[in-house]
């Protein structure tokens, strides 16, 4: 145990699989992992970019005795990076509490000395020195992954988790619905942002043109969290970190702005196409095609040649 | 059953300026989000089926007093708000939110909520992290990120969200701390009577501590180079022609524009014949 | 009264007018609910950006030392131009820019939101994001209330004051508006331009807090309307104000027309750079004194836009003032007849505005709103000017210089005017405005 690294990623796993961001979080920390979860030995399989792996299997996930048990391990390593997925989000606070360390959450880059916060919706880079040890949780899909490395055998550590700390009783897993799934598998797709709704139209049956060009298309139709906020497509619409990942080979964003925790879902689409009013913003920059337009028109048009008709 | 609503008092727009990172935001735009508002409604609700209590709380500025106001004119029973006000800057915005969690924990020194309800995260760049830490200080259970709430009998369920689309459904101990998104409900609308009264009505206040101002340094987003795989080609030549992708049949990436929508669809759908995506399903 | 009231007054709307009415009654000790549809006062609100406060000097004394100003209007300039002429005569002073002042551009979501804070502070009770959906009546038609959009939302008052803007709803409900009205109404749309402090105090020629006006006359094509362009601290806003009817019969859209002017050779070296931080429009009640409605009905009043108050005259264009003078008049009068429980009694109302600025001004000036959007005024002044103009200030050596006098009968023939015509519309004018 003592030789732990300064800098180490701590994963949750759930039944054998990763979370999204479990290899960024390890290369950001030089290969060096826990898994801590359920199923620990067959996802640490799944790594590539992890050079040492430590395991350490519970009969269950549960963040608050998660954080009581592996409080006194990580007490040697000066920064503990999370994915900032939902499990290991809920964990980190946790952690942090324990181990009286301050929290520095949704960061872009992480080093031993200091890290970069994404802020007000990616438009802020807010840029911490550490003086003391501390928690961090890394923005997936930011960092991208290195040449993929086989998996080295990992070294199994046990802990105990303390039977008098209060957690939730996990009734069921639901599995992803089929719409979920249908976005997840899609190779195609066509998102919907803030953009693409003006102020005072009806957004869902904006959103619900979009779903018939989509269709047109061979595509599905996924949305931003300020969409399916706003209640205008499902919660199981919203493409992102926080909602479904998906992995199509073309994306099409209409109204996106390219927030991280948006394009941290978006898996490596071969083709992008942004149309945005904003030639700058990031889903523009990155994308292989901008269309500098406004989107809502773009879509109206697209529907009329489309589907014939225009029900936006 | 005692319920908790923690309210924040956060911009809710804040403009970066593109060159220098400077913030600016309009001082009236602050308020709760409406994954807090949704928050609340869950807790009166819960407070109406449970024969229950509701303590509306938050930390900030007297004219945060404009929330929990609004708390009360919605049906909670009582409100405090814990003495703070945070300047809009970036060692504010890096904030973890343990300072948070001890604040509103102190408001409830005494007390022993049976949950506490937060919205997922605040407005202001918040990262969801005061619940975590509300949790861990209060020794209470956690459900975090809750698209639905349900009643069993006596018992709570929450549906949180998992990775890749699946949830999990949670059955809430006593106490528990449940962060929820804005999904499916909105606050009610007060009545004006109601409005009136809680205009009338005296907001105890206890005072919080002041935040470190930490070291922490703004400046304008820019994306961050992704890290790519070394190449394999055998010799040199192979390697460099990988990495520059240099005889790949690749667009570069092009930024055509403003146009019109009629020229916009021409353009998107040209591009996608050219790639192969024509109609059809995959 | 035959049922009984929750409050003394409602007043509808949290504008200059509705705060201003509510101000005073408070002051008076009365019980007044100031009801607002926004989030806040002035969220939503629309104008272009000049506030003339010496009417607040009796209300509230020295009311430049908080009141939320951008710039304080030193400079004052109106620029008659064709598609590519224009011709300016400004006029500054430093007396505008020293206590009590003269105008000052302001943020109508701060400036509303201000006002109103004094309402409360002297007791009025503000109640936002609720809209006055109808008005009650008893058996008699008498207005005893308002209805709003919240559950238990009926407020019973001795009094109404309807302070709800242009095509006032309460105004209409009560009657005394007529349900359309495009002939005296125009169509204002502006943006809100961002610049450093810097390039504004530069391209404007102005220090400190000075602020310019330049309102602009000509640039709307063949629709009846004028132009402006304001100062801010660190934005400058620009618009047009367009006549209804004329953008209908145009075809245009009043984007158009406001592209137009910014693109303006004498217009666009003051944007340049700038970005566009807002757009915004808003309908102006044009018509003046001719197109007043009648102000009172029994247990209501009305006051400001929602009373056409907003004077319209071409170089003018002020209705904030008179919001604020006519809400000072209807608050004042409805708490006298509730002091003197005559409820009925509200012919104080227009007697007092005769007597002070808000309908001396509009009685005077009521032909103003048919000269200024009328053809001549609107097309063949601002070119027949710029000629004359052009033509005094070209030098065509070897050729001597004509005659001034000559100049203008010759750049006014070719501009189809006759001299008699000009005489007719200079007396027009003097009468008008003099
Ligand atoms: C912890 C956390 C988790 C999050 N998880 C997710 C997640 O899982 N998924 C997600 O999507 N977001 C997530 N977010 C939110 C994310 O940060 C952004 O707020 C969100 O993705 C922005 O959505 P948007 O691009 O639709 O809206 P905006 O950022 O508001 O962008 C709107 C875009 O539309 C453009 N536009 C405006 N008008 C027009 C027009 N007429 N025509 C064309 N373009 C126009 C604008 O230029 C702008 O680029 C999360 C945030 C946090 C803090
Ligand atoms: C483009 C433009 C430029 C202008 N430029 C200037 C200028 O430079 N200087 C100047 O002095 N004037 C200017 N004006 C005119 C000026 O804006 C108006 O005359 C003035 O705002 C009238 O004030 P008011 O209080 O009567 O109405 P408003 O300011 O319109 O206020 C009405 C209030 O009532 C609220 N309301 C409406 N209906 C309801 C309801 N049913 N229930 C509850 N609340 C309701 C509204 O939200 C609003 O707050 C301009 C106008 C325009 C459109
Ligand atoms: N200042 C505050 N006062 C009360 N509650 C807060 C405050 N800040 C955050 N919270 C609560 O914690 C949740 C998550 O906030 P954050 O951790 O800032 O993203 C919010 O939605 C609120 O419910």
């Amino acid at each position: 145990m003592n030789e732990l690294p300064k800098m180490l990623a701590v994963v949750v796993v759930r039944a054998g699989t990763l979370p999204g961001g479990a290899d960024e979080a390890a290369a950001e920390c030089s290969g060096a992992v826990f898994a801590v979860g359920t199923g620990t030995r067959e996802a640490a399989r799944s790594f590539t970019a992890a050079r040492r792996i430590w395991t350490i299997e519970v009969p269950l996930v549960a963040p608050g005795a998660l954080a009581a048990a592996l409080a006194p391990l990580l007490e040697p390593v000066d920064v503990v990076v999370l994915p900032a997925s939902p499990d290991s989000r809920d964990l980190a606070a946790r952690l942090a509490f324990r181990c009286e360390r301050p929290l520095f959450a949704g960061a872009l880059r992480c080093t031993a000395d200091e890290a970069d916060l994404s802020r007000l919706d990616d438009s802020l880079e807010v840029r911490v020195e550490f003086d003391e040890p501390v928690v961090v949780t890394l923005i997936p899909g930011v960092r991208g992954i290195p040449q993929p490395v086989p998996p080295p055998d990992p070294v199994e550590l046990a802990v105990n988790l303390p039977d008098d700390v209060l957690d939730a009783e996990l009734v069921e897993v639901l599995e992803p619905e089929p719409e979920t799934v249908e976005l997840t598998e899609a190779k195609r797709i066509l998102g919907g942002g803030a953009g693409l709704v003006r102020p005072g139209d009806d957004g869902a049956a904006v959103m619900r043109t979009l779903t018939s060009v989509a269709a047109a298309l061979g595509a599905s139709a996924g949305a931003t969290r300020v969409v399916t906020d706003a209640g205008w497509a499902a919660h199981d619409r919203q493409i992102g970190t926080t909602g479904v990942v998906v992995d199509p080979d073309l994306y099409v964003a209409f109204g996106i702005s390219g927030a991280a925790q948006h394009v941290g879902g978006l898996g490596r689409p071969a083709q992008v196409i942004s149309v945005n009013t904003d030639p700058s913003c990031p889903m523009t920059a990155m994308a292989d095609l901008g269309i500098v337009a406004d989107a809502p028109e773009v879509l109206r048009e697209l529907a009329r040649r489309l589907n014939g008709a225009a029900d936006g | 059953m005692e319920i908790v609503v923690a309210l924040g008092w956060s911009w809710q727009r804040v403009a970066v300026d593109p060159l220098t990172g400077g913030l600016d935001a309009d001082g009236r735009d602050r308020g709760s989000n409406a994954a807090e508002q949704a928050a609340l409604e869950h807790g009166l609700r819960l407070a109406e089926r449970f024969d229950g209590r509701v303590l509306a709380v938050t930390v900030g500025p007297a004219a945060a007093d404009e929330v929990l106001r609004t708390a009360l004119a919605a049906g909670a029973h009582e409100v405090i708000r814990v003495d703070r006000d945070d300047p809009l800057a970036p060692s504010s915005l890096a904030k973890n939110g343990a300072d948070t969690a001890k604040a509103i924990a102190s408001a409830l020194r005494g007390r022993s909520p049976d949950l506490v309800l937060c919205g997922d995260r605040s407005a202001d760049g918040g990262t969801g992290t005061t619940p975590a830490f509300l949790a861990a200080r209060l020794g209470a259970a956690q459900a975090l990120g809750v698209v639905k709430i349900e009643t069993e009998g006596q018992s709570i369920l929450a549906h949180r969200r998992l990775d890749g689309g699946s949830r999990e459904v949670l059955r809430l101990p006593r106490p528990a701390v449940v962060s929820v998104e804005a999904a499916g409900v909105r606050l009610r609308r007060a009545s004006l009577p109601a409005l009136l009264a809680a205009q009338q009505a005296a907001v105890q206040v206890i005072p919080g501590e002041r935040r470190q101002p930490g070291r922490a340094v703004g400046r304008p987003h820019r994306p961050r180079p992704r890290e790519l795989p070394v190449p394999t080609g055998a010799t040199a030549h192979d390697r460099v022609l990988e990495l520059t992708g240099a005889l790949q049949e690749r667009i570069p990436p092009t930024v055509i524009g403003p146009l019109s929508a009629a020229e916009a669809a021409d353009e998107l759908l040209d591009y996608l014949q050219r790639h192969g995506y024509t109609r059809g399903t995959s | 009264m035959a049922e009984q009231s929750d409050v003394d007054v409602v007043v509808v709307g949290a504008g200059p007018a509705g705060s201003a009415a509510a101000l005073e009654l408070a002051r008076a000790g009365c019980d007044v609910i100031l009801l607002e549809r926004g989030p806040f006062p002035g969220a939503k609100n629309v104008y272009g950006g000049v506030v003339y406060g010496r009417v607040l000097d009796d209300v509230l004394p020295a009311w430049w030392e908080d009141v939320p100003v951008q710039r304080w209007v030193t400079r004052r300039s109106t620029m008659m131009m064709t598609p590519t002429q224009a011709l300016t005569v400004d006029f500054r002073t430093d007396d505008w820019g020293t206590a009590p002042y003269n105008g000052m551009t302001t943020y109508r979501a701060d400036f509303d939101a201000w006002l109103a804070g004094k309402a409360v502070a002297a007791g009025a009770r503000l109640v936002t994001s609720t809209v006055a959906t109808e008005l009650l009546r008893d058996p008699s038609g008498r207005v005893v209330g308002v209805r709003t959009d919240r559950p238990d939302g009926d407020i019973r008052a001795q009094l109404v004051i309807a302070c709800d803007g242009v095509n006032s709803f309460l105004a209409k409900q009560a009657g005394l508006l007529p349900d359309t009205d495009a002939e005296n109404q125009t169509l204002g749309v502006k943006e809100t331009l961002a610049l450093p402090r810097r390039t504004i105090e530069e391209r404007f020629g102005l220090s400190g807090d000075e602020g310019a006006d330049v309102e602009i006359l000509g640039c709307t094509g063949d629709i009846p309307g004028g132009g402006f362009l304001y100062t801010n601290r660190e934005t400058v806003s620009v618009g047009v104000v367009l006549s209804l009817t004329g953008l209908a019969k145009s075809g245009r859209r009043p984007e158009e027309v406001l592209a137009d002017l910014k693109a303006h050779h004498a217009i666009a070296p003051y944007l340049r750079g700038a970005e566009l931080k807002e757009y915004s429009a808003h309908l102006i009640p044009e018509g003046g004194y001719r197109s007043m409605p009648k102000l009172t009905a029994d247990g209501l009043l009305v006051a400001g836009d929602a009373a056409a108050m907003c004077l319209a005259a071409g170089i003018w264009l002020e209705g904030v003032n008179f919001a604020i003078g006519s809400g000072l008049a209807a608050g004042r009068t409805a708490a006298e007849a509730i002091a003197a429980g005559e409820v009925d009694q509200l012919g104080g109302y227009r007697e007092r505005m005769e007597r002070n600025f808000v309908l001396t001004d509009h009685k005077n000036l009521r032909g103003a709103p048919h000269l200024v959007l009328s053809e001549r005024v609107q097309q063949r002044y601002p070119r027949l000017l710029c000629d004359f103009a052009q033509e005094v200030f070209t030098v065509r050596n070897p050729e001597p210089k004509p005659g001034l006098g000559k100049l203008f009968r010759r750049t006014a023939t070719r501009h189809g005017l006759r001299l008699r015509q000009l005489a007719a519309d200079a007396w027009a004018g003097f009468r008008v405005f003099g």
